[in-house]
C-alpha cells in the first residue's frame, strides 16, 4: 500500500493536490457567506448612518480612537504572524509553525483584552444599549449646530441606535475572535506533534483564511465606526 | 497535478511567499492605518468617507491578494472571491438604492383609505373598524 502509512490524505482523495484545491475552494464558500453574515449588518449602518449622519458623528465622538487604532495594528501583526505560521507549515518547521501560532494567539488575546477594556469604559458611562442607555450631546456641540431642543432629544436617541450596530458589529467581530483564538489553541496539538508539511499543511492554512478574514472585517469596522467624528466635530 | 494516483506527490502548487514580502505588506497596513486617523481630523468635507473607504479597500485588497495568497491561488478560488465581493455590492446598493428613493417616488399624500376602500370594494379585504371611525371622523 503506497497510502497505507498515511494518515493525512484522506481516502476520498487522489491526492494532496487534489485535498488541499477541495480544502481550499470549502473555505473559500464558507468565507463567502460569512461576507454575507457581516454584509447584513454593514448594510443596516450603511442605511441608518446615511440617514443620521450627524447624530452617528456625535456618537463616535464617544468612541476611543487610540484603542480602536491600538487594536487595527494588533490585528495587522497577528495577521502577518499568521502568515508566517502558515508559510513555516508548508516548509514543516515544527518549531516556527508552533511560535509563529502561539505569537498569534498572544495579539488575538491581546485584542480582546483591548476589547474588554473599551467595553467596561462604556458600560461604565451607560452608553449601552438598553434601559439604562444615557446620552448627552455636549453644550459646546449644541452651540456649535445650532441644536432645538427637540433636535438634542432626537440625537440622544438617534446614538442608541448608533451604539446598538456598534456592539452588534464589534461584538460579532469578538465572537469571531474568541472562536478564532479556540481553533488556534486546537491546532497547536498536531502542530507540536509535527504533521504539517508541503502535502498536509490545510488546517494551518484555513485557520490563516479565516484569521485574515477576521482582520479584514475590523479593516473596515475601524474607520466606520470610530473614526466618523474626527472631521466632523473637529470644528467645535 | 499527478492524475496517476501518486501520493507521494511534492506538493508543487504550493506556493511560498518570502518573509521581506510579508514584512512589507505588513508595513504598508501600520502605515496605511496611521493614515487613516490622520485623514479623519483633516477636513475633506464628503469626501472624508470617501478617503477612509479608500484606505480601508486598499488595505483589504493587500490582505487578500498577499496574506491570503489569492494572488498566487487558482481561478475558481479568484472567481469565488469576485462573487462574494459583487455579492455584497449587489446588496449594499439596492439597499441604498432602495431607502435612497422612496421619498422621491412615494406620492405626497397617499390615499390609503381609497386603496383600502378598492380592496374591501374587490374582496380581497374586510372592512376594519378603525378604517370606519377614520371614515366618520374625515367625513367620508
Amino acid at each position: 500500500m503506497a497510502n497505507g502509512h498515511s494518515t493525512t490524505l484522506h481516502h476520498h482523495f487522489e491526492s494532496y493536490d487534489q485535498q488541499r484545491n477541495a480544502s481550499s475552494l470549502g473555505m473559500w464558500f464558507f468565507l463567502a457567506q460569512e461576507v454575507m453574515f457581516f454584509g447584513g449588518l454593514f448594510t443596516a449602518y450603511m442605511i441608518y448612518r446615511t440617514q443620521n449622519g450627524l447624530d452617528f458623528a456625535v456618537a463616535s465622538s464617544h468612541l476611543n480612537i487610540p484603542l480602536g487604532a491600538l487594536n487595527t495594528a494588533i490585528l495587522i501583526a497577528s495577521s502577518f504572524t499568521m502568515a508566517m505560521a502558515v508559510k513555516k507549515s508548508v516548509l514543516a518547521q515544527r518549531k516556527a509553525i508552533v511560535g509563529y501560532l502561539i505569537l498569534t494567539l498572544i495579539l488575538g488575546c491581546g485584542f480582546l483584552v483591548v476589547k474588554y477594556f473599551e467595553y467596561a469604559e462604556k458600560f461604565e458611562h451607560n452608553t449601552v444599549p438598553g434601559s439604562s442607555f444615557e446620552f448627552h450631546v455636549e453644550p459646546e456641540l449644541i452651540a456649535q449646530y445650532d441644536l432645538s431642543p427637540e433636535r438634542v432629544v432626537t440625537m440622544e436617541k438617534r446614538a442608541e441606535i448608533f451604539f446598538s450596530l456598534y456592539f452588534m458589529m464589534t461584538g460579532l467581530h469578538a465572537l469571531h475572535m474568541v472562536i478564532g483564538v479556540g481553533i488556534g489553541i486546537w491546532l497547536m496539538f498536531p502542530a507540536m506533534a509535527g504533521k504539517f508539511n508541503m502535502d498536509y499543511h490545510n488546517p494551518v492554512e484555513n485557520f490563516g483564511l479565516y484569521w485574515h478574514f477576521v482582520d479584514l472585517v475590523w479593516i473596515f469596522l475601524f474607520p466606520l465606526l470610530y473614526l466618523l467624528g474626527g472631521n466632523a466635530l473637529a470644528g467645535g | 497535478m499527478s492524475s496517476h494516483g501518486d501520493h507521494t506527490n511534492p506538493g508543487h502548487q504550493v506556493h511560498v511567499s518570502s518573509t521581506s514580502m510579508y514584512l512589507t505588506i505588513l508595513g504598508a497596513l501600520i502605515v496605511l492605518t496611521g493614515l487613516t486617523v490622520w485623514v479623519a481630523f483633516q477636513d475633506l468635507g464628503w469626501a472624508n468617507d470617501i478617503v477612509a473607504l479608500g484606505i480601508a479597500f486598499t488595505k483589504a485588497t493587500l490582505v487578500v491578494l498577499f496574506f491570503m495568497h489569492v494572488k498566487y491561488s487558482g481561478r475558481i478560488i479568484k472567481f469565488v472571491v469576485l462573487c462574494a465581493v459583487s455579492w455584497l455590492f449587489v446588496m449594499l446598493s439596492l439597499t441604498y438604492i432602495d431607502y435612497g428613493s422612496r421619498d422621491i417616488i412615494k406620492p405626497a399624500a397617499t390615499p390609503v383609505d381609497a386603496e383600502y376602500q378598492d380592496l374591501v370594494d374587490r374582496g380581497y379585504a374586510k372592512k376594519a373598524k378603525a378604517s370606519a371611525s377614520h371614515g366618520k371622523e374625515t367625513g367620508h
